[in-house]
């Protein structure tokens, strides 16, 4: 599966690897300019979940303030450069083919927005 | 024709006060009850995101010769039996004198009994010994062990039900009190709403959701700040509240004092997402629009909405774009308050004590400050929202709670006249 992947930095991989499992997508299908929202059909629940699965995979705490930054795959491969170590500050491109792109879209995309605060309760 | 139905007592456990007059002197004054958590036992609270609960202290058992079953339960059923013996008392009810099959119980519960739950599951699982697990685990843990146990200290042989929608689960505790005394099956309905779960699970549990407040662990009273710009989150509360909701002609008969006349309730579900309400505050507006009918009474008489405003970000926006659909331009002239910015949210206890407020503030025609409203957010700007006490006289008030599970719940008091 690793072969696979993208050319990206390890964290990048790791990250691609943890989004995909979550996701249930085959990891070269990601991109980093994919919107978690809009592209990946998240609600700000799943969201929350997602980032859960990175925290454990990282061994980190994201706090609430840094969620707005996390919009894109790219973003989050992003942070967690900036969080786990110095070096690799790109976004990681992959090096996906367009056609694996153009497959890859969830079927549901929904308007709600990836705030982090949006529960009633 | 169904029965009139009034509200002829009240008993309260909160993070501001034991017993109703204290609690209502702590709310006029704007006094919050948001305090740090010192620690769950040897747990530390350095790793939980948010670090503050509206946590009720100085709460003691009864004297066992006063009451044999408080030990018996979680503590949550015991915030639940101190709140129904004050509004017991408080009604002037004698239940010697009362016909036990026409008492119902009515409680709403969100989480039950988590702190016996987590502990008994710690100790399965650190000793590995299946016969080690509390005899009264199960009693204890059910949660129906509030309702059931009400029934028992007091006699109660009526309707016996236990609502879990959350956090609008009192809500719908009280309306379905209102339900059984219109349908003739009850007289009086001991309607209370608990909950106590500020547990180490519970609280790392809504952490994780990330809907608690963590921009004020270092200034808990400031954490609870509903429609204010600087709101982050809700800040997780503990308490009881039980309302003695009574026929009209049972209560005339013994002359009792009648705080308000429930007349309306609603329940709704938005059928859209578990923990998001639907954004344009449709579905808000629709239970509001159905509890004024069940309630006979048009959106203009409303003076008041006791606000479920838990001080999330979209969650309060999206109740007053709810309450704007339904009044228009006249929101202005109506007054709301948010009891949550005093006492946090109190889950299953949320509307029972919502609903107590709304009938204190029908007799004495005196709103408490919403705390922390010190920077208001235009999208929920109102007139009549205020971070200081106000003075109005009420003649219809509207409790709104909205609960995960897409549940939504309003109920409609009217000064009794």
């Amino acid at each position: 599966m690793k072969s696979s992947l993208p050319k990206t930095s390890e964290i990048g991989q790791q990250v691609y690897l943890t989004l995909g499992k979550y996701l249930r997508l085959d990891p070269t299908n990601l991109h980093p300019e994919d919107s978690l929202r809009d592209d990946l059909g998240l609600d700000s629940l799943q969201t929350i979940e997602l980032v859960y699965e990175v925290e454990s995979a990282f061994d980190l705490q994201i706090p609430d303030e840094d969620f707005g930054r996390l919009t894109t795959i790219g973003d989050v491969v992003l942070y967690l450069n900036e969080r786990t170590g110095p070096a690799d500050t790109s976004p990681s491109t992959p090096q996906a083919t367009p056609s694996a792109k153009q497959t890859s879209r969830p079927a549901t995309k929904t308007k709600n927005s990836t705030h982090s605060k949006k529960r009633h309760t | 024709m169904a029965s009139r139905v009034v509200i002829t007592g009240l008993g309260i456990v909160s993070p501001i006060g034991i017993g109703v007059p204290s609690f209502w002197k702590a709310a006029l004054k704007g006094q919050s009850g948001i305090t740090a958590i010192s620690s769950f036992e040897d747990f530390p609270m350095d790793l939980y995101r948010s670090r503050i609960a509206g946590q009720v202290t100085h709460f003691q058992l009864p004297d066992p010769s006063e009451d044999k079953f408080s030990t018996r339960v979680d503590r949550y059923a015991q915030f639940a039996l101190a709140a129904t013996r004050e509004a017991i008392q408080d009604s002037g009810l004698c239940l010697a004198r009362e016909r036990a099959e026409r008492i119902g119980v009515m409680a709403g519960v969100g989480m039950g009994g988590m702190m016996m739950g987590e502990r008994e599951l710690t100790t399965l699982y650190q000793s590995q010994k299946p016969h080690r697990v509390h005899p009264n685990f199960i009693p204890t843990i059910t949660l129906n062990s509030a309702s059931g146990i009400l029934a028992l200290a007091f006699g109660a042989k009526g309707p016996n039900l236990t609502i879990s929608t959350a956090c609008s689960s009192s809500i719908h505790s009280i309306g379905q009190a209102m339900q059984a005394i219109r349908q003739g099956q009850a007289d009086v309905v001991i309607a209370s709403g608990a909950d106590a779960s500020i547990t180490p699970l519970v609280f790392a549990g809504f952490c994780s959701l990330r809907a608690l407040s963590t921009k004020y662990n270092d200034h808990p009273d400031k954490a609870s700040r509903p429609f204010d710009r600087g709101r982050d989150g809700f800040v997780m509360g503990e308490g009881a509240g039980t309302l003695i909701v009574e026929s009209l002609r049972h209560a005339t008969r013994r002359k009792a004092r009648i705080y308000a006349e429930l007349v309306g309730y609603a329940a709704t579900s938005e059928a859209y997402h578990m923990v998001i309400p639907r954004e344009d505050g449709s579905d808000i507006a629709r239970t509001v629009s159905l509890a004024l009918k069940d309630a006979g009474v048009s959106p203009s008489r409303v003076d008041y909405v006791n606000a479920h405003a838990t001080s999330t970000v979209v969650g309060d926006d999206v109740e007053i774009k709810g309450l704007r659909t339904i009044f228009g331009k006249r929101l202005n002239t109506i007054a709301v308050n948010a009891t949550k910015s005093l006492i946090g949210h109190t889950l299953g206890a949320a509307g029972a004590i919502g609903t107590i407020v709304s009938a204190l503030s029908i007799q004495t025609g005196i709103l408490h400050p919403t705390a922390n409203y010190d920077d208001p957010d235009p999208h929920c700007a109102l007139p009549r929202l205020s971070n200081k006490v106000q003075k109005k006289s009420i003649r219809v008030a509207l409790v709104n709670a909205f609960g995960f599970g897409s549940n939504n719940a309003v109920l409609v008091l009217k000064k009794f006249s």
